[in-house]
Formats: structure tokens, sequence, C-alpha cells
């Protein structure tokens, strides 16, 4: 084995190892990430649920993923970091603001779905965020 | 070794990856290499094809799909292999490895690291919940259109956060549980068939045919023609001049794959 065939297949590793790590230790979706994982489990970004509360005086509602917050939240569910939950706040908070509505804070949360072998179902939560209106204008959200 | 890059060009234009600009470069050095067999040989062309598919992978990451990442190894390896004194040697051993090692990997993955694969989970509850298999299950599991979408309906998110528990009979259908046991074992077992058979390197063409049977049967269910199609070219790549059954064999995968992705087959067959 060359380093001309040795170079794409040692890539191929670190990859798929730091992927499996993330997924263990962290939250990474097993099916992201270069891993491999993909079939394999029912930890899916498509799986996991973004929950987004937005809150105002005399308002405290759950809503909708609209198209302006889909890129956002797949990212979110895909691997649910604080700098992502963040970023899926930021952008309801500006898409709020847009269509002239008042929000002081958005909820954001993050939980997977969990079916048992006798097919209940439950969900665990991966992470959750709160952004204030005044810190999160939604400036720099991707 | 010619058929392969033609194939994998074929692909990137079929199934551009990445963000608009990503896939706009993709397609224009793909069309290239597709028409102009000096582009198709130069290195240079498979470096910048890689360069940028790994920008889109950094722009869209995390959200990347697995096959991606194998499609950027895969234009790395191509590019180092034209380069070489030894291209089409070169490339059939990174093909042989690359697939060797992401089949080992997948199979990591359903053997050992997911704790509902190996228990028929994943595809019991799979097959309800992506509408890309209802046809299939309505067609092997005996299922109606109303029951999946019953059971679908206790499987999916709600908007105010409730999770709907305890579903009835959710697994109950024995014409699901079958096809799902099936496609877990067949799925697994197959996989480390491949696995082992390239990372052996002794028995190659038992191996090809063994990628061959795989891409054949997992991609008329598993709707993802882009890595169907990337396992196809590497194959290919891994014929010998005078194999001209095994590259047929290959290239009518290919227009299989692309036949499974444009024809609703299991409909029609319903």
């Amino acid at each position: 084995m060359s380093w001309r065939t040795a170079g794409p297949a040692l890539l191929l590793v670190v990859t798929a190892a730091a992927q499996m790590t993330a997924a263990r230790v962290a939250t990474l979706s097993p099916w992201k990430g270069g891993g491999f994982g993909m079939f394999s489990t029912l930890d899916a970004p498509g799986f996991r649920d973004v929950r987004i509360r937005v809150e105002a005086a005399g308002r405290s509602e759950m809503v909708a993923v609209s198209p302006s917050l889909e890129d956002a939240v797949m990212r979110a569910a895909a691997w649910p970091t604080a700098v992502r939950l963040r970023r899926v706040g930021a952008a309801v908070i500006a898409r709020e603001r847009r269509q002239g509505r008042d929000v002081t804070r958005v909820h954001v949360e993050v939980r997977r779905r969990i079916v048992s072998d006798d097919g209940v179902v439950s969900s665990e939560r991966l992470g959750e965020v709160v952004v204030r209106a005044a810190d999160g204008d939604g400036a720099g959200v991707r | 070794m010619d058929s392969a890059l033609c194939l994998t060009a074929a692909l990137l234009l079929i199934r551009p990856p990445g963000p608009y600009y990503v896939r706009f470069a993709v397609v224009a050095l793909a069309t290239c290499a597709l028409v102009w067999p000096a582009a198709r040989r130069a290195w240079t062309t498979w470096a910048a094809q890689t360069a940028v598919i790994l920008v889109g992978i950094v722009a869209d990451f995390p959200l990347p799909d697995n096959h991606i990442y194998l499609l950027l190894y895969w234009n790395l390896a191509i590019a180092l292999a034209v380069s070489s004194g030894a291209p089409a040697a070169t490339l059939a051993t990174s093909a042989r490895w690359l697939v060797g090692l992401a089949f080992a990997a997948a199979v990591l993955w359903k053997a050992v690291l997911a704790p509902d694969y190996l228990d028929g989970r994943f595809f019991a509850v799979t097959l309800l919940i992506d509408g890309r298999f209802t046809d299939a299950v309505r067609l092997f599991a005996g299922l109606s259109e109303a029951d999946v979408l019953t059971r679908r309906g206790v499987l999916m998110p709600q908007l105010d956060g409730a999770v709907t528990v305890d579903g009835p009979g959710l697994f109950e259908p024995t014409g699901l549980a079958r096809l799902a046991m099936a496609l877990t074992w067949g799925g697994v077992l197959l996989e480390a068939a491949v696995a082992a058979a390239m990372s052996s390197g002794q028995v190659r063409r038992t191996a090809l045919v063994l990628l061959l049977v795989f891409c054949a049967s997992t991609y008329a269910l598993a709707p993802v023609t882009g890595f169907g199609c990337l396992l196809v070219s590497m194959g290919l790549a891994q014929c010998r001049d005078d194999e001209t059954w095994l590259h047929a064999a290959f290239v009518a995968v290919f227009v299989l794959i692309l036949f499974y992705t444009e024809v609703p087959w299991a409909a029609f067959a319903l």
C-alpha cells in the first residue's frame, strides 16, 4: 500500500473515528458526520424534535418551523450544540420582528425519540437554550 | 479505469453535492471530465473536484450524508491515482480499501454501536415513518396504506412536544416484523461479507460480485441513489480490462439504481 492509496483510506478512518466519538460522547446524530452510521439507528435528525417556544408579554406559544428557519433547525437537529441552538433562537427572534410580533425570549429544545422494543415511544432531551431578545436579535445568523 | 472515471463524472452530474455554488462548480468540472478525455486523465481536474466537494462539506456541516464524505475520498483517490505511474492499479487498490473500510464502519455501527438495530426496531419503525418505503411495505408486508399512516401518526413528532406513547400493536403485524428482521439481518450480513472480502484482497471477484448483489438489492428499497452509484463506480474501478462481463454488470447495476430512483416499481407491482 503506497501513500497514494493510504492517504484517502487514512482520511476515512480518522473521520469515521472522530464521528463515532462525537456521536457516542456528544450529541451528533450517528447518521451524520462521515462515520457511516446511516440506516443503523433511529437516532436520525428527522427523528429528533426541535421545539421552539416564543414568549412575550401575554404570549407563550410553540411555533412551527418556517422556511427561513429550516436550515438552522436541521443543523441543530443533527448536532444540537449550544451555538447551533442559539442560532435557531436568534433566527426565530429575527423572524418574529420582521413580522411585527413582540418577542422577549425564545426557548429552543432538541429531543430525540426513543422507541422501546415493545413499541412504547418516549423522548430524551439532547440540549436546550433560552435566547433573550435583548441578546439575540438575529444578527450574524446564517 | 476510464469507464470508472466516466461513471464518477456522470454521478457528479446527476447528484452534485453541496450548496448551489458548489453544485455549479462540481457540474462544470464533471462536464469537462466527461467530454474531454484529457481533462478526465488530468489529476488537476479531480484535485479541483476534491477541493470543491470539501468546501461543500464544510459549508453544510453537519448535514452532508455519509456518501458525500466517501465521494470526497474517492475524488482524492482518483487525483492521486492518475498522477501515479500505474493509475489503474493504484485506483483499484484505493477503491478496494475505501469500500472495505466504509462497509466495516457501517457494520460496526449496526452490530456494536447502535442500540436499536439488531433487534429489528430500526427497520420496523423506519418502514413506517419514511414515506419512501410505503410502497414496499404495502407490497412485502401486506399492510394497507391506512395501516401505515395510522402507525406513522403514533411515531411522528407533535408540534407541542407531546409524546404519544404506547402505540397499541405498533409492531404487531407479522408481515412488518418479518420484513424488518429480513432487512436487518440481510443488510448487516451482506455488508459484513463485502467488508471482509474487500479487506482480504484474496477474493477480488467474490468481493465484486458481493458488491454487485448489495447494490442491486439494497437500492431497490433504500432511496440513496448517490451512494449506490458511487459504490458501483468504485467497484468498476476494480475490474480488470479483460473482465468484460464484470464491467457490463457494474454498468447495468448503475442503470438499475437509476431505474429504482426514477420508476415507482413497487407501486406498479401492487
